[in-house]
């Protein structure tokens, strides 16, 4: 089977919405940090979070799932209607905050309305298939790992993958409850104080085979070479080291290459100290043999964590850094976790270099792991 | 060659249905659906850290998996899980922003972090069973189970697993409860009440269980999904056409919208002279939501099992979903070597 490209992608973010812009206020350094905009805060010892203030409650994160699908679907030169179509969403917390304002606050419901075919269909106009699966942290990532498979086996022409979370109170409030104090930003590998930080984001891309991108005359802006995905069946919360080694390992596998062939590595990087840890002893481990350190970078400084649709957050960032030539910075990170010390994290200034082949990774609670290897187009990427 | 999907284990935890094996048998029995106690199913003991529906998987999980182990060498790495359920943590996700608002933060209970996210179930049978292999919960509504089945075969088909555990699950409580009652079915009312439940399946590539030496039930042939203007006859024709048969000798109807009326014009002729049979589970056990298309699936694979010759018996479709949310069709084809048939008890 030829390769798979992309030919348009969306993104929604704290810091900025649209792959351009969304790139260039990492590269700044931009924080998308700012009081709770749609809870109580006195319920919290944390009163900040990565939200997009300004909507409209219920349903923000079917809102802005249509936003990011509709940019990658323009982006991608496809309409909503096309035949042969699949959808593929990937979240960490569906509607749940919509099935709590429903239960403690008496807004309508319909419970088609906790997945997203519905919201595809009256949004967008899209009548074919929608998958909703929910894979906590890793599922945007899984999706794109679902779509390889489909559109390996011809069961689409093309898919569109997508992701999208919005802060739910009940998560927020668990992970307020176990964070030791109140966090003044999420820290990827960064030392104490470590904990994690919401973040809403969506993100989508169109997926399809390059010689049917070819004959739509569509540059693409990557190819997804490989995806790895599995679980670590050890832990509800915390992360196994060798199952996201394993899981690393056979994305690049799959993708046919080597760790000397990673140019840049998209960290999950949560901030916790359970997944910095596990995830920067991963990383040597893997990558431990190059003579020169896999440069890395994490964004969850700047638009918080995502949940499901941090994944294909990673992706689009990786994309522009690809045809940009130029990665962002870990900002707000100086000091860091000793496991960390020996990797090439990229602080400070966004470093400019060439960026052929990226990593993404992606893991979730209960074990689940997801990591995207890209590849710039050899005859160079789409504008 | 591409592997072909097949089913080579049951299980089922469901009120008033001890094993899977006696699925058929409860359908042809009257009875009130009543609601499922996790004490009462046999080997899972009650956990005050697992909610009911993930109770309700590992024992439906357990008998699907006793029948159908893993080899010896076989590696988890290969061995998949794929978990329907669109209501399976609500009870959590309420009860935590009710306590959440009662007090604050602090009055929480961190055993109950694991429990906000939706994949807990897929979670823990992957750490029960050690299947380390790909993992995904699917909340796709009303047509999810049979939504899991397909995306379990499309993982065996594309070699990303050699097996697949799915399971569909949704727990009766009391949010669920509400939220799915009160919404009201096609015409305005539901017409029974939200009992729930738990059916495991295990789909396998074909050459890992002859492998094995282990007898097949079915073999998955082909799915559609259509959200048309009558969608249950589009996805049944769609799905018959992709796997090239004709005639069904059974349907399994959807909860909602599965008059003859709504698949009029279809490949499905139920004029009551000739085959299909139709089997209805909601209207004997009650809705079971996102779990509907894996307890088709179940129930289709005790029809398939040793069927007679004549080609019409040997095909099965199923179709889960609604006229409003859409709806997919599943096609399995049996007369295949079929397991040594279970004696009752």
């Amino acid at each position: 089977m030829g390769d798979l490209v992309i030919t348009g992608a969306g993104v929604v973010t704290s810091i900025g919405q649209g792959r351009v812009e969304f790139f260039e206020a990492l590269c700044r350094g931009a924080s998308g940090l700012g009081p709770l905009a749609y809870f109580e805060p006195r319920l919290f010892k944390q009163r900040s979070a990565y939200e997009i203030a300004g909507q409209v409650e219920p349903m923000r994160s079917s809102r802005l799932l249509g936003r990011a699908v509709r940019q990658a679907l323009q982006d991608a030169g496809v309409e909503a209607g096309a035949e042969g179509m699949v959808v593929v969403v990937g979240t960490g917390l569906r509607e749940l905050r919509s099935v709590e304002l429903w239960h403690a606050g008496g807004a309508a419901l319909r419970p088609e309305r906790l997945h997203f075919a519905d919201a595809m269909r009256e949004d967008l106009g899209f009548a074919g298939l929608t998958l909703t699966l929910s894979n906590a942290c890793a599922a945007s990532s899984f999706a794109l790992g679902v779509a390889e498979d489909l559109l390996e086996l011809g069961e689409a022409e093309r898919v569109l993958v997508a992701g999208c979370d919005t802060l739910t109170e009940s998560m927020f409030g668990m992970l307020d409850r176990v964070n030791p104090v109140g966090l003044s930003a999420l820290r990827p590998f960064g030392a104490a104080p470590k904990g994690v930080l919401m973040g809403d984001g969506a993100a989508a891309v169109v997926l399809e085979r390059r010689d049917a991108a070819r004959a739509r005359g569509r540059s693409p802006l990557g190819v997804v070479k490989g995806v790895g995905m599995n679980c670590d069946a050890y832990n509800a919360t915390a992360p196994r080291q060798d199952g996201i080694e394993a899981s690393m390992r056979e994305a690049q596998r799959r993708a046919r290459i080597a760790p000397p062939d990673v140019d840049l590595l998209v960290a999950h990087g949560t901030g916790t100290e359970q997944n910095d840890r596990t995830e920067a002893l991963a990383i040597r481990e893997v990558f431990g043999r190059r003579r020169v350190p896999v440069p890395v970078t994490g964004l969850k400084s700047m638009v918080g964590h995502t949940s499901g649709a941090s994944g294909l957050v990673g992706v689009v960032a990786a994309l522009e850094a690809m045809r940009r030539s130029l990665i962002p910075a870990t900002a707000y990170v100086s000091a860091l976790i000793d496991e960390a010390r020996d990797l090439d994290l990229v602080t400070g200034e966004a470093r400019a270099a060439e960026v052929r082949v990226a990593q993404v990774n992606a893991f979730g609670f209960g074990g689940l792991n997801a990591v995207v290897i890209l590849e710039r187009p050899p005859d160079g990427p789409g504008a | 060659m591409r592997e072909q999907a097949v089913v080579t284990g049951l299980g089922v935890a469901a009120a008033k249905i001890d094993r899977a094996a006696d699925l058929l048998a409860a359908l042809d029995d009257g009875h009130e659906p009543r609601d499922f106690d996790p004490a009462s199913r046999r080997g899972e003991r009650q956990s005050r850290y697992h909610d009911t529906a993930t109770l309700m998987a590992l024992g439906a999980a357990t008998e699907a998996l006793e029948e159908a182990p893993r080899a010896g060498d076989d590696p988890g790495e290969a061995a998949g899980v794929v978990v329907s359920s669109n209501l399976g943590n609500l009870d959590t996700v309420c009860r935590v922003v009710e306590v959440l608002r009662r007090g604050s933060a602090e009055a929480l209970s961190p055993m109950d972090l694991p429990k906000a996210s939706s994949n807990v179930i897929a979670s823990t049978l992957a750490i029960r069973f050690d299947c380390r292999g790909v993992n995904l919960t699917v909340c796709n509504g009303a047509s999810s189970g049979t939504d899991a089945l397909y995306l379990a075969a499309v993982a065996v088909r594309a070699g990303r697993a050699r097996r697949v555990l799915v399971v569909g699950v949704e727990a009766a409580h009391p949010p669920a409860r509400r939220l799915l009652e009160a919404a009201g079915g096609g015409d305005g009312k539901r017409k029974a009440r939200l009992v729930g439940g738990a059916a495991a399946v295990i789909i396998e590539a074909a050459s890992s269980a002859s492998s094995r030496g282990a007898r097949t039930y079915a073999q998955i042939d082909a799915y559609a999904h259509d959200k048309g203007a009558s969608p249950v006859a589009g996805s049944i024709d769609a799905a018959l056409r992709r796997a090239g048969r004709r005639r069904p000798g059974l349907w399994i109807a959807p909860e909602e919208d599965g008059s003859s009326a709504d698949i009029e014009g279809s490949a499905l002729p139920l004029d009551g002279a000739r085959p299909p049979r139709v089997l209805d589970l909601s209207g004997r056990f009650g809705l079971l939501y996102g779990a509907l298309g894996v307890f088709q699936c179940v129930a289709a694979s005790l029809w398939l099992q040793g069927r007679a010759a004549a080609a019409n018996e040997q095909t099965a479709v199923l179709t889960s979903g609604s006229r409003r949310e859409g709806a997919s069709s599943l096609v399995m084809r049996g007369g295949g070597n079929g397991p040594a048939q279970r004696e009752p008890e």
